[in-house]
């Protein structure tokens, strides 16, 4: 055999293939894991460093964020590389607020963790640079005297002649300036200009003659008076200039505030031109609002958008307001001497606030917090009987998003519907379900009965009218216009289930503006926003009383337009010291917009609710859309029943049958706004006199379009028309488990149970579907002649929007439940159980299938074989906790049918459970969980563990059919938390009577509580009550530990009382008062003399420096030796001093001149 | 019987006919040539006088600083903006941004006048760079010349002024004549400095206010126009204009916006 192929050279080719394979297979599967671990993506929202489109630090998804840089699944508020704070240039001084750490550091700034700047470096002052001035930081205004020139003196003021920008302003002119002569060519020339400046171009001071012209003839300088006229850069009047072209007298007067400007022509030659905008009778600087058509009042139409207009230096210029009314342009007049001017601006349209009020408990608090918010309107509603109520809704009522981008995301390649996209469509519906209600009439019928009794309006095209008025008013809901007037109804549908139906009544489709503008608000409107910023605009007056006048400004302040200008106009520029009181020119206030979000739908609900008591019920109305539908069903099959039962006792009794009392329910759904069925008009947003935009485009038209968004090219066009008509499937990827779809063709399908191919059980909710092409909304109705427009119920919760597919939910009671609740017929009950609905889609296009598309199904009619469910849904949750010193409680369960239910503290019989539910068993009361149970568990001190235990079908109770009946075999076990302690707040700053000094307002300042006990051991939520102002949550709070920043406060007494509450409702409360105080004066030298050098006295604790130049910076100058902050020690020299002390606030005192000289 | 067709007959070229074809169509080629050239955009010249390489330097370099500051003026303080909006066909960087709903904007672009004086760098750096080269070479033709490899290149921007420092030894000799350089440097009128200044105010009062007045600014400094513009989507473009050289810098800001519905 050859050496290599010998068995020991067998081993070694095995040897060198196992080592290669491995070479390979190893890093192989290394490098492969390593893929699947970089591969995966963070889930849910993180921090970005850098998302992928360039911005930094944003709280997104994780595929947002650039790959390369920090991604952390936490908030950027809570990371060291996205903190935000204040950003300090260390070259220019000029500070930027809310920055991130990271952004900050990459440009080479100082970082500081105050985010809006309230530190000593960014306090801002009058620079004066010569004959300028600006309003800046310390540093910037020695940057900015550095780098324009060495030579110019610089000062940086804060004194109380200087603490403003207009002060700051307006004491450039007070600069002395005056002629400073020299000599150039064998010429006396001359130049007007301040000492400094003269000092520096000649050296002396004996060349400046203050408040002197260069041509006055005194001097004798060649300039020679009044040469020409000309205008001054920056300056509105008329000048002479004398022929060396100083600057002398105002020649022309022009005032930019009465609307004239110094403005030069071609040829040079000056004058006063008039900037007002004659050719619109408005003036310059004057700002005023422009709508697309009627507002307020709950009217604006779908698609209109509030304007702002400015006249500026003579020509008009747009500000449109944010779009979908999220801001609405207000407006106010004053008069002035030459007539009224107006001031306009664009502010945050309040209409989630006119939601959230109604979560006020009370008719009176509702209508009293509603009126005092200048975007709400109290809606009341009186059907003539318990369905009364008044809620508070939207004066400027919200649009919504028209065409809905998630509609091709609805339908995944699999065939299952995209839950995140299907859910998050048409968020606006939610609201506009809000007026979604039930008049619930009741009738005496009998030959000498009253006839209808309670809600008889409800029948009436009123009920439509107003209720569909209650719809528009929150939103683009309902049947209303657009803004070019087109009317559409198919936002609302009404439907009675007997006594006669009210109809759809004809909109109101007039769209003239009244002439009158949304208003401002005034300062208690202002106050239930932000209680901090108008302390600060409140000046120094830190008491509780405003004065006349800071409230008259507050109407203005942080709402509109320029309270700076208003008060120049009012008070005339010579006076503005007078009321200069540093009121940002800013505008809008910092409103937490995020806590108005959550909760009123619910709030907007039970606060209906609360309000309608029913004639013949004492339970809340509370439904779901298929127990309304099916009860709407029941309610018309027992009304026939009884209606026929009556009239045959009629027939027979006459005289003596009594009155039998009938009710019906009258449905109100309001759902989203549909545009019309066209796009005719979609040109109609191009037009030149107002900006077009996504949502004014889609709301001319299902078929419009906005194209080229972003380019110069925008454009509102229409797509073209899908002719055909909506094709409707069975949607095979929805339908619950258990049940599939039987005898499907192009008219329709029946629903059936798949183990039994025939009806469905009671109780059960089942879910099924449609597929549309195109796409479609879709209703139901129960009759096959209905057209689309009478069907009142939606296909589903989307039912109104355009999409591929639709679902929805069934659920059935039992049809025996009726026979014995209402002694209905066989046939009845027959009827009752087999269900058919007719589907109709309408298209984009306004395409409708012409054949009803009609789905069938059937209820078991039983023998019902299975015990009643309690909904672990209850009120107050299971393990909810309870107040210290609790001993009972009443709560509330829901069952999935009619039951008879009972507690006891320990599993047992149900026969043998001692206490009962009070439940309710009428079917036409079912609620979205159920049907509710209640009672009251007591001896809660002793025992905090119950079991519930439910009977079924409790008409047959005491019956031969005793037997038939259902138990649950398992108890339904209930517990409560209970509090050992009471809740205790245990330590509180601001102290009682404490007095925190700061070198300048604003003041920012912590307010810390601790609390103790209650049931989770001193967690709890803490609010606070400012002064006068309203009761809020504190920002760090849910917690032992609780934390309010304020940042805005100005010196003066405060009172602030707390309320802490744990979610057993513990409360406790506690007041502190406690003053802020500013020291914001310099310290004051109070010696000055020699020994053993320079010593100087100050009054306070201080740092003191000195120069030889009067115009130095504090921090270049030289330092003074102390020992205790008070005595001062320098150099001794024979030079003019200049010295000066600055506090532990940065608070620099005057600059003392002392000259030192030898006594002999 | 078939009818039959008489084609013409076609002559063969000569010789003289070739050559002529080739002639006029050699003359259509030099035509188009002499056309390509005549009518392509002329080439820059750039006057150079040897005596005054300061003069080429700072002419070279004002008009790659000039067309920075177009480029940084129009994109919102970025020569390649990042993180912006496509308004009017311009990319417009948002100098403060918020993606979330209700919460104030970041401030995106702190010390807005050292990130200008950076872009501003960035970008003429290699096109000053370039000058040199050519310098270099134009010099090269009469004297010995000896260039530093590095430069450093330094902008400050300045109230109403650009401030462009460029250190690079630059010694040219022949014989006995040498001419050295060590600094070059240019200022250019420009308002970019108080441009910047007055977006970090709107900025500073954004992310404070969610709100910038502009009616009230332009009354106290009428020397500059602002306009505020806010888009369907809430994005807010401003505009400010310096009234006396009609000059603008455009940035965008997104912050507090509010959905529509909740």
């Amino acid at each position: 055999m050859k050496p290599y192929l010998t068995k020991k050279a067998s081993i070694s080719y095995l040897q060198i293939f196992l080592l290669l394979l491995a070479s390979f297979s190893i890093p192989y599967l290394i490098y492969s894991n390593t893929q699947t671990i970089q591969a995966q993506p963070l889930q849910g929202e993180v921090c970005c460093e850098e998302t992928i489109q360039g911005n930094s630090c944003q709280n997104t998804q994780s595929t947002n964020c650039n790959p390369d840089l920090k991604i952390t699944p936490t908030t950027c508020e809570t990371t060291d590389f996205c903190e935000i704070g204040c950003c300090i240039s260390p070259e220019n001084g000029l500070c930027n607020k809310r920055t991130s750490k990271r952004d900050c550091e990459i440009e080479g700034g100082l970082f500081e963790s105050e985010a809006l700047c309230q530190v000593n470096q960014c306090e801002l002052g009058c620079c004066i640079l010569g004959s300028e001035t600006k309003w800046t930081t310390e540093k910037n205004c020695e940057f900015e005297g550095n780098s324009q020139n060495n030579d110019i003196p610089t000062e940086w003021l804060l004194d109380a002649e200087h603490n403003s920008e207009i002060k700051c302003k307006f004491s450039a002119e007070k600069q002395n300036q005056g002629a400073c002569t020299y000599d150039s060519n064998d010429e006396k020339r001359c130049a007007y200009e301040t000492l400094e400046e003269c000092v520096s171009r000649t050296g002396s001071q004996s060349n400046f003659f203050q408040d002197t012209l260069c041509s006055n003839s005194e001097l004798g300088t060649v300039c020679k008076a009044k040469d020409h006229q000309a205008c001054l850069e920056n300056e509105e009047d008329i000048y002479w200039f004398d022929s060396c072209n100083n600057k002398e007298d105002v020649a022309e007067d022009c005032n930019i505030l009465q609307g004239t400007y110094c403005q030069e022509d071609d040829s040079g030659k000056p004058s006063c031109e008039d900037i007002n905008c004659n050719n619109i009778g408005r003036k310059h600087g004057e700002s005023w609002c422009e709508y697309d058509g009627r507002i307020g009042d709950g009217k604006d139409p779908v698609g209109s958008r509030h304007e702002k207009h400015i006249c500026y230096m003579g020509s008009e210029r747009i500000e449109p307001c944010a779009d979908y009314r999220n801001e609405i342009c207000v407006q106010d007049n004053s008069a002035i001497d030459s007539g009224t001017f107006s001031q306009a601006s664009c502010r945050a349209n309040q209409w989630r606030n006119c939601l959230n009020i109604n979560q006020e408990s009370g008719k009176e608090k509702i209508t009293s917090a509603c009126e005092k918010n200048p975007d709400c309107r109290v809606k009341s509603i009186n059907m003539g009987g318990s369905f009364a109520f008044t809620v508070c809704v939207p004066g400027y009522p919200p649009g919504f998003d028209l065409i809905n981008n998630e509609a091709n995301n609805v339908l995944n390649d699999d065939g299952t519907i995209n839950e995140q996209a299907y859910n998050t469509i048409s968020p606006g519906a939610g609201i506009c379900s809000m007026a979604t209600k039930r008049c619930t009439t009741t009738w005496m019928v009998g030959l000498f009965c009253p006839g209808c009794i309670d809600n008889c309006k409800c029948h009436t095209d009123y009920f439509t009218e107003e209720m569909n008025d209650f719809c528009t008013s929150l939103g683009d809901c309902g049947g209303s216009i657009n803004y070019v007037g087109e009317y559409t109804d198919s936002g609302y549908s009404v439907k009675s289930s007997g006594g006669g139906s009210p109809g759809k009544v004809a909109g109101d489709t007039s769209n003239t503006f009244s002439g009158t503008p949304a208003k401002p608000g005034n300062f208690e409107f202002y106050e239930t926003l932000n209680p901090e910023l108008l302390r600060k605009a409140g000046g120094e007056n830190s008491s509780s009383t405003l004065s006349a006048f800071d409230q008259e400004l507050m109407q203005v302040a942080g709402a509109y337009g320029s309270p700076l200008l208003l008060k120049m106009l009012q008070e005339g520029d010579e006076n503005e010291s007078k009321w200069v009181s540093g009121v940002s020119a800013g505008g809008m206030g910092e409103v937490n917009y995020a806590r108005y979000t959550g909760g009123f739908s619910s709030a907007l609900s039970s606060a209906i609710s609360a309000q309608i008591t029913p004639y013949d019920a004492k339970e809340p109305q509370d439904f779901s859309m298929i127990a309304a539908m099916i009860a709407g069903m029941i309610a018309f099959i027992i009304t026939a029943s009884i209606m026929a039962t009556m009239l045959a006792s009629m027939l027979a009794f006459l005289l003596f049958m009594p009155c039998i009392i009938v009710t019906y329910n009258i449905d109100f759904t309001c759902s989203s706004w549909e545009p019309p069925n066209h796009g005719g008009k979609c040109s109609e947003c191009n037009k030149l006199d107002s900006t077009c935009s996504e949502y004014k485009c889609e709301s001319l038209g299902e078929l419009c379009q906005f194209i080229n968004k972003g380019t110069d090219h925008e454009l509102c066009v229409d797509i073209p028309e899908n002719k055909e008509y909506p094709i409707i499937q069975p949607l095979e990827s929805v339908i619950t488990e258990g049940y599939e779809y039987k005898n499907i063709d192009e008219n329709g399908f029946e629903v059936v149970d798949s183990l039994t191919n025939d009806c469905i059980d009671a109780y059960k909710t089942v879910r099924f579907g449609i597929k549309v092409a195109p796409f479609a909304r879709c209703r139901l109705g129960t009759e096959p002649s209905q057209k689309y427009d009478e069907m009142a119920d939606l296909f589903g919760p989307k039912g109104n929007v355009l999409l591929p597919v639709h679902r929805m939910d069934l659920f059935f009671p039992s049809p025996d439940a009726f026979k014995n609740q209402y002694n209905l017929t066989e046939e009845s009950i027959e009827r009752l159980g087999k269900l058919e609905y007719f589907v109709k889609c309408k298209t984009a296009s306004g395409k409708i299938n012409p054949e009803t598309y009609k789905i069938k199904t059937c209820i078991n009619p039983g023998p019902d074989l299975t015990a009643p469910v309690i909904n672990p849904l209850t009120t107050p949750s299971n393990n909810a906790p309870l107040k210290y010193n609790t001993t009972q409680q009443t709560i509330q369960i829901y069952t999935n049918e009619p039951s008879e239910c009972k507690w006891d503290t320990r599993e047992k019989e149900f026969t043998q459970m001692e206490n009962q539910f009070n439940c309710q068993t009428d079917l036409t009361k079912y609620t979205l969980f159920g049907l509710p149970c209640n009672t009251t568990l007591t001896d809660l001190q002793n025992n905090t563990k119950f079991y519930f235990k439910c009977k079924d079908q409790p008409w047959w109770k005491g019956t031969e059919n005793e037997s038939k009946r259902n138990i649950m075999q398992e108890g339904f076990e209930y517990n409560f938390l209970v509090s050992k302690d009471p809740l205790i707040i245990e330590e509180f700053l601001p102290r009682e009577g404490q007095v925190i000094t700061e070198g300048f307002e604003p003041v920012s300042t912590t307010m810390k509580l601790t609390t103790s006990g209650g049931v989770e051991k001193g967690q709890a939520i803490c609010s606070y009550k400012l002064n006068q102002f309203s009761m809020v949550d504190l920002i760090e709070t849910n917690d032992t530990v609780h934390t309010q920043e304020f940042q805005s406060l100005m010196k003066g007494y405060y009172k602030i009382e707390f309320i802490c509450e744990d979610i057993a409702g513990n409360k406790a409360n506690q007041t502190t008062t406690f003053k802020i105080q500013i020291d914001n004066t310099g310290p004051k030298i109070v010696r000055v003399y020699y020994e053993s050098g320079l010593k100087v006295i100050t009054a306070e604790s201080a740092e003191c420096k000195y120069d030889f130049k009067r115009n130095f910076i504090f921090d270049n100058a030289t330092s003074m030796y102390t020992t205790n902050e008070l005595e001062h020690f320098g150099e001794w020299e024979l030079k003019n001093y200049y010295i000066q002390c600055q506090d532990q606030y940065k608070n620099k005192g005057p600059k003392l001149k002392v000259k030192g000289y030898e006594m002999f | 019987m078939a009818s039959k067709i008489n084609f013409p007959k076609i002559k063969p070229f000569n010789n003289k006919s070739q050559v002529t074809i080739f002639i006029i169509l050699g003359l259509i080629i030099v035509v188009i040539v002499i056309l390509f050239f005549l009518l392509r955009a002329p080439p820059t010249v750039r006057t150079f006088n040897e005596d005054e390489p300061q003069a080429y330097i700072e002419s070279c370099t004002r008009e790659a600083v000039e067309k920075a500051i177009n480029l940084t003026s129009t994109h919102g303080g970025d020569i390649e903006p990042k993180g912006f909006i496509n308004y009017l066909s311009q990319d417009i960087t948002y100098l403060c941004y918020q993606n979330k709903f209700y919460d104030p904007c970041i401030n995106q672009r702190p010390l807005l006048i050292e990130h200008l004086e950076k872009e501003i760098t960035n970008y003429i750096s290699p096109i000053v760079e370039r000058c040199f080269n050519e310098l270099k070479r134009n010099f090269e033709k009469r004297y010995n010349v000896e260039m530093e490899s590095q430069m450093q290149l330094t902008t400050d921007l300045q109230s109403k002024n650009i401030n462009i420092k460029i250190n690079r030894d630059f010694k040219a000799t022949r014989g006995e004549i040498s001419q050295d350089f060590k600094k070059f440097e240019m200022n250019l009128k420009s308002p970019l400095y108080n441009f910047a200044e007055i977006a970090m105010e709107i900025v500073n009062q954004e992310t404070h206010f969610c709100n910038f007045d502009v009616i009230g600014y332009m009354f106290l400094h009428p020397e500059y126009d602002v306009i505020k513009f806010i888009t369907g989507d809430s994005d807010i473009i401003y505009v400010i204009t310096e009234r006396s050289t009609d000059q603008k810098f455009n940035f965008a800001v997104r912050g507090c916006v509010m959905p529509p519905s909740f």
